[in-house]
């Protein structure tokens, strides 16, 4: 379980995210949406633990979110950085070394679903391959929370379907806590179980989205759009 | 031991293109310290190109580590990593170091080749004693000192890079920068100065009767070892490194 509890950062005197306060349950599929810059990326930093916040506390499964946090967090970044030396078959065999729950077999199953060559350099890649490569290092980690911080930006709709598909055969949607940052809404609805809405790095909004569904007769997509209308 | 000897392969990936640019550098060194040697029939050429090249690697291990550290901070996505940051800076210093050592093995081997095969009949600025008997003292001094360097040049870089979380310092860094390291400099320079350092250092210092009076007249000090020098040199670098690790791990951000 992740909490989130009266969290701010500032970034150059800007307000970030501001007292912010949420729970994520195990087991749940969480979309974090909301226009560029309202604060979803440092959100999810914080949680992965590689931003701090100036104040509040963050604790996953009851533990103080620090650097090593990363032990039980795996977090797909949404930076296109890569060791340009290195093959694909390099960084998978580097993750492997760094993270106990990386699993080497299901990794491969992912390349072979991901159709990438273990051999390619990743400066090689196109900007597809590389957002796949992403998705196969952290869902073959086996860790207790993905969090996912915009793995569809800048990427064809043919990668974005090969994403969403990996997403839906790979995450174990019974221990996993998913949490998924996007303003492209459309490609993800199906898998989520809740949204939460952040503008201005305030939380605006928290909805299950079956209940969207069934009460307010309302899709996620126009849901988004009537409350950052 | 596999997280870290998974960080020092990658590590070692990562440095590999600068490593092989510096063996081309010493190629083209060697061809043209033998040129310059067949242009003036002049036969200590290479061999006084040699030792300064093996004395400049001082600054091989900082640059290779500063390079290294360069790309990870692009993104400094490496910190999303559950082993700790002794573990991050040992694997990229143990990488630095293979390099160099294989870097420093080839200029030596060099270096004794030129030796052996250049009659020396002067004096060379009292030098001989030091090309003939006493390299590998001059090997362990470069490496300590590159050591030494290094471990600074961490320190320095990862408190570059916690400013950024500092709204009002962030965009001054390199002026704070200057700042710690004049601060830092002025006080030890006053410790330095002080009866009491000064009565610690005498206690301290060993005489070396393995250098002619020419090198420990030129150097004025090479001719000594100050025990309580280098242990003080010690306790500063795993100091240094140390804060350099908690402010990797509690102030860095990617």
């Amino acid at each position: 379980m992740i909490k989130v509890e009266e969290v701010s950062k500032k970034y150059g005197g800007e307000a970030a995210v501001e007292g912010i306060s949420f729970s994520l349950e195990k087991g749940k599929i969480y979309g974090f949406i909301g226009p560029n810059g309202s604060g979803k990326s440092t959100t999810l930093k914080m949680i992965a633990g590689l931003v701090f916040p100036a104040s509040g506390s963050i604790t996953v499964n009851g533990k103080k979110v620090e650097r090593k946090i990363a032990k039980e967090v795996a977090y797909l970044s949404e930076l296109d950085f890569f060791y340009p030396t290195f093959t694909v078959k390099d960084m998978i065999a580097f993750s492997a070394t760094q993270f106990p729950d990386f699993n080497m077999d299901r990794a491969n199953e992912l390349l072979a679903f991901m159709k990438l060559d273990p051999k390619k350099k990743l400066k090689q890649l196109s900007k597809g391959n590389r957002g796949r490569l992403k998705l196969v290092l952290t869902l073959a980690r086996t860790a207790p929370v993905l969090l996912l911080d915009e793995p569809f930006s800048g990427l064809d709709p043919m990668v974005r379907e090969s994403i969403v598909k990996g997403l839906l055969s790979y995450i174990d949607f019974n221990e996993q806590t998913v949490v998924i940052a996007t303003h492209e809404i459309d490609e993800i609805e199906m898998l989520l179980d809740e949204v939460i809405a952040i503008q201005n790095g305030q939380i605006v909004a928290v909805e299950n989205v079956e209940e969207l569904r069934e009460s307010k007769g309302l899709s996620v997509l126009e849901w988004m759009k009537k409350i950052f209308a | 031991m596999l997280a870290f000897k998974g960080l020092y392969l990658k590590d070692l990936k990562i440095s590999k293109g600068n490593f092989l640019i510096g063996m081309g550098l010493l190629f083209l060194i060697v061809v043209f310290a033998y040129g310059l040697r067949g242009y003036f029939g002049e036969p200590l050429v290479p061999l006084i190109f040699f030792f300064a090249i093996l004395v400049l690697h001082v600054l091989y291990l900082p640059v290779i580590l500063f390079t290294s550290l360069q790309l990870e901070g692009q993104s400094q996505l490496w910190l999303h990593n559950p082993n700790g940051g002794i573990k991050l800076f040992l694997s990229k210093l143990g990488a630095a170091l293979t390099y160099y050592s294989a870097s420093l093995l080839a200029t030596f081997l060099l270096l004794q080749f030129a030796i052996s095969t250049t009659e020396i009949s002067e004096d060379l600025y009292g030098m001989t004693e030091v090309l003939n008997n006493h390299l590998l003292l001059v090997i362990g001094g470069v490496t300590l000192t590159g050591i030494y360097i290094s471990v600074w040049l961490l320190f320095y870089w990862t408190l570059y890079h916690s400013l950024k979380g500092i709204p009002f310092l962030s965009r001054i860094r390199w002026l704070v920068l200057l700042v710690v390291w004049i601060v830092i400099s002025t006080v030890s320079n006053y410790l330095a100065e002080t009866k009491v350092f000064e009565v610690i250092q005498e206690k301290g210092t060993v005489q070396l009767n393995i250098f002619s009076s020419q090198f420990v007249d030129m150097t004025g000090t090479v001719g000594q070892i100050n025990l309580v020098s280098i242990a003080l040199h010690v306790v500063t670098a795993i100091a240094v490194f140390l804060i350099s690790v908690l402010l990797l791990e509690r102030k860095v951000e990617v």
